[in-house]
């Protein structure tokens, strides 16, 4: 201490610092904790089993009805049940908490679904699981879910009836073909515990006023709350991660994993997973293939998870509609979309990561439909596109003469001049947009590739403010999704929704403006056939439709890389059992799950 | 005399008259804090508002909200009312330490504050033993490369300083993960606990073993730059002390080099050294954002990209209330500081 007290302060602070330093330094000497396993903290004090899922992002909320995006929904699908759910070998849905359905036609054109329900099931706290708590499930979530109120809504929430603990019945408009899709995602969460939270109202169903219109929602979720009866069971969250432990009790089998982490924000996928901080990606990059390829300790698969990308147009001819009219011409929709090489976009844009196709229902799908199959199918050919503008009109320069190069005008003076918009977060868009401007210049027509705040860009697209902007859409397994997309007048999403003659946020997905009340029928029509045979050349009909219209142009169905450590892990399955299937879903983590093995 | 120091004992001032200045100086100080702080909380709330795009078009594309949905949303957030109302609200609960809930960041309705509270710490810990290594080797190299002016060492401090000032966060975390990660597999690459390696599991020592270990990357590219900031401030400084007449001085009654260097040049060579600390310490406070994201560190950067991404107003308001008023404060500590430490500041 004498020596100590001796310094300078200067030097005394200096000295106190290294030495700080130096101490973290030592703390932080040693080997790393082993992958895969770590001690856990148990009387016997074996080692546990963890299975780390990486993501790239984070949770939005846990909270079954807050939750919204991936990583709330695996969480989610880990420990609620489902009435239904995927069997992971065939990609069809099977039973799962109802073990038995019939489906009953009434007089007034509605369907009753009455459910048998499995007995033995029971909640983490131990109550079992009953007809009430499906019923609660699927009335609370219908007007208040983020995630799930479209899932729920697929039933008439104001007429559930519970006969006994097992048995309810559900009624629907119709007999959809999706129904037991959207009930296969609606988590069942235990009325004992969210009860509090809502009010049963007039008009049959759990919903909340003003006062408490958010009280749901606020909820934190913790081991008191996120009560289920899935496969694991919460153990703990914190900003980096969330943890669920193996529920022992799971009426349906059990894991080799006996803790599962859903790890947040991965930044550097491919080296959490070499160096064993993650057992699996949820999703890596095209460029951590080649280093993935050649390590015998990982593997990778490349699955479509039914989503497309595409150029979304404008051709809207309302008042409000504010692009550019030239784009309500038909041919020139179709030459742009003639212009586009979509192996080549796909590859360079897209890091070759996605089939190139022009249909909108993904190859993965039982309807998809191989558009160049049709007669109609035109291809990528810029010298039809020339043909197309130059039929259309556009035969004039700048300066009114003859066209020869450049913009292309017609006799109004008109140019061929449009605004592509994609999402600033989003570049492999901006390099698809890059393209296509490319593309499209080669026979006159102008594009203007722009980048734009995702929000901002939705506030344009819904207001139609806009002519040509990049998206990707997701769908269900089954094709209502998709082809509702494009239904104007009628359906479950329509776009017709218009307060005091102006659009106001929209009650439906279609932001192109192109209606066709042949294709509104047929989509009613086939939504109602639960028999593939009867019903796929009606879809094949749609697809077509829309191909001719060109309401959009699709580039291509995009493919994830999905990598996991198969010298820890092995007995992985594709969904539907073929090569193009995801094996990390929401919806088949829990199945997978039950299936892998730990190898050591 | 520019830039001289003066010991204290030279002084004449009477110590009352200086106590009195001084407490005089610290009042008026604090008053233009806060006036700078009532500023930043008109700028914070009018800014995020004036950014295009609303909430409502979010909740519409994830819930698939109604028109009936999105107004009551609106009228829930207060957000349908006129804008003095709604600064009205916020300035009064700001008073009241209420910050407001999250928009749509955690699902929506989540306290700010609860929010922020959970990810300071990290921050804190991350960049303040940062700044500490980073002053450590930023003096020390400084001190060194103005005393060896034009040597090979000067030449060699200077030079690396100015590469890892100059070099992107984002370039550099990259690199140290590719060898120590990637490569030899020394370090972790992320997060700042191993899976499964809690406290209360695994025990104290080993639990912040395991956290230090986390630390060390984004702690040697965060250090790295800060220091090669700091070392070329303090050579700077230090050559301009180094021709001062007083060193001449000193070095004239025959002191040895290492006793006029410690005695003379440093203290008053550390006066710029202390405002830019200060400041990194508040700056510190806001976190790092390409730095926490490269290393998904849980910390308030993290959470700014999180809160952008989001386009979460109440939280990014938080967030940026947080960093202005923490970077003021760092500021008024370095006056404060300055008062102390340099006598013609405290006697004037």
């Amino acid at each position: 201490m004498k020596g100590l007290q001796a310094m300078k302060p200067i030097s005394r602070i200096l000295a106190f610092l290294m030495v700080f330093v130096l101490l973290l330094a030592l703390c932080a000497c040693g080997s790393a904790p082993a992958g895969g396993t770590t001690t856990g903290g148990n009387a016997s004090g074996n080692d546990q089993v963890y299975f780390r899922l990486g993501f790239k992002d984070g949770p939005d909320s846990l909270n079954p009805y807050a939750a919204d995006v991936t990583v709330d929904q695996f969480v989610l699908s880990l420990i609620y049940d489902t009435l239904f759910a995927y069997n992971l070998q065939t990609g069809e849905i099977t039973n799962s908490l109802c073990t038995d359905y019939t489906v009953d036609k009434n007089d007034d054109g509605t369907c009753t679904w009455n459910l048998t329900l499995r007995s033995d099931v029971k909640f983490t706290d131990g109550q079992p699981v009953t007809a009430e708590d499906v019923a609660f499930s699927l009335m609370s979530a219908a007007d208040f879910s983020s995630l799930y109120s479209t899932d729920a809504s697929v039933v008439d929430t104001k007429k559930i009836t519970v006969t006994d603990a097992t048995h309810l019945s559900l009624v629907a408009d119709n007999d959809y073909a999706y129904i037991k899709e959207c009930l296969s995602n609606v988590p069942i969460v235990p009325k004992h515990i969210w009860n509090q939270y809502f009010k049963y109202g007039d008009n049959g169903v759990y919903t909340a006023d003003e006062d408490t219109a958010q009280s749901a929602k606020e909820v934190t979720p913790a081991a008191e709350n996120m009560i289920g009866s899935g496969l694991y069971k919460w153990d703990y969250a914190d900003d980096t991660c969330c943890t669920l432990a193996l529920n022992k009790d799971y009426w349906n089998g059990t894991s080799d994993a006996q803790f599962f982490t859903l790890t947040y924000n991965v930044s550097n996928m491919l080296t959490a997973l070499q160096s064993g901080e993650i057992d699996a990606a949820y999703t890596a990059n095209a460029s951590d293939i080649q280093s993935l390829s050649g390590n015998q300790n990982f593997k990778y698969v490349i699955g479509d998870n039914g989503d497309y990308t595409c150029v979304s147009f404008n051709c809207h001819d309302a008042d409000y509609s504010k692009g550019n009219p030239l784009l309500r011409v038909p041919e020139v929709r179709e030459a742009i979309d003639r212009c586009l090489d979509k192996s080549y976009i796909i590859q360079m844009a897209y890091g070759n990561l996605g089939i190139p196709d022009e249909g909108i229902i993904g190859a993965n799908s039982p309807y998809y439909y191989d558009i160049k199959n049709y007669e109609g199918y035109k291809g990528n050919n810029p010298d039809a596109a020339v043909a197309l503008l130059e039929k259309a009109g556009f035969t004039y320069g700048a300066d009114g003469s003859a066209y020869t190069s450049g913009t292309r005008y017609n006799a109004d003076g008109k140019p061929l001049s449009f605004n592509l918009y994609y999402s600033s977060d989003n570049t492999e868009d901006g390099d698809a947009a890059t393209i296509i401007a490319a593309e499209c210049s080669k026979v006159g027509i102008e594009i203007n590739a722009q980048s734009i705040e995702k929000y901002t860009l939705w506030d344009y697209t819904d207001s139609y403010d806009y002519d040509m902007y990049m998206i990707e859409w997701s769908a269900y397994n089954d094709p209502f999704f998709v082809l509702n997309y494009f239904v104007w007048n009628d359906g479950a999403n329509a776009y017709s929704t218009t307060v005091d003659g102006t659009v106001q946020y929209p009650g439906g997905w279609n932001d192109t403006g192109w209606n066709n009340q042949n294709y509104d029928a047929l989509y009613k029509q086939q939504v109602v056939m639960s028999d593939k045979t009867e019903r796929y050349p009606i879809v094949q009909k749609m697809i077509q439709m829309v191909y001719d219209a060109s309401p959009i142009s699709v580039l291509g169905y995009l493919g994830y890389v999905q990598a996991y450590n198969s010298a820890h892990w092995s007995g992985f399955t594709q969904l539907g059992g073929n090569s193009q299937g995801m094996i990390f879903t929401a919806p088949i983590v829990s199945q997978q799950m039950r299936q892998i093995q730990y190898n050591g | 005399m520019a830039g001289a120091f003066i010991p204290p004992s030279f002084c004449i001032v009477p110590k009352e008259v200086t106590n009195l200045s001084q407490a005089i100086r610290i009042a008026k100080k604090i008053f233009y804090l806060l006036i700078t702080i009532f500023f930043v909380l008109v700028f914070n709330f009018v800014l995020f508002r004036l950014l295009p795009g609303s909430i409502s078009t979010k909740m519409a594309h994830t819930a698939h909200a109604n028109a009936t949905a999105l107004a009551n949303l609106d009228k829930y957030y207060g957000l349908n009312q006129p804008m003095v109302q709604q600064f009205l609200t916020y300035f009064t609960k700001l008073l009241h330490l209420d910050l407001g809930n999250t928009f749509a960041s955690y699902g929506g309705g989540t306290d700010v504050w609860d929010v922020m509270a959970s990810r300071i710490g990290p921050t804190v810990v991350l960049l303040g033993l940062a700044e500490i290594i980073a002053f450590i080797l930023g003096t020390v190299f400084g001190v060194i490369a103005g005393w060896k002016r034009g040597k090979v060492i000067d030449k060699t401090l200077l030079t690396s300083s100015l590469t890892f000032y100059a070099m992107p966060t984002f370039w550099l975390s990259m690199m140290l993960i590719l060898i120590f990660c990637t490569k030899a597999n020394l370090l972790p690459s992320m997060g700042m606990y191993t899976t499964g390696f809690r406290k209360e599991i695994v025990g104290a020592a080993a639990y912040y073993k395991d956290v230090a270990r986390h630390l060390i990357l984004p702690l040697a590219c965060m250090s790295l730059g800060l220091a090669g900031e700091y070392t070329l401030t303090m050579r700077s400084t230090m050559m301009d002390v180094l021709t001062e007449d007083y060193m001449t001085t000193a070095r004239a009654k025959g002191f040895k080099e290492g006793y006029v260097l410690r005695k003379h040049a440093l203290p008053n060579a550390m006066l710029p050294m202390v405002t830019l600390i200060c400041m990194n310490l508040g700056f510190a406070i806001g976190g790092a954002i390409t730095l926490e994201q490269m290393f998904s560190w849980p910390g308030i950067g993290a959470l700014t990209y999180t809160a952008i991404a989001n386009r979460d107003y109440t939280l990014l308001q938080g967030i940026f209330l947080l960093t202005t008023v923490s970077t003021i404060v760092a500021n008024f500590l370095a006056d404060i500081l300055y008062g102390f430490i340099d006598p013609r500041i405290k006697n004037s």
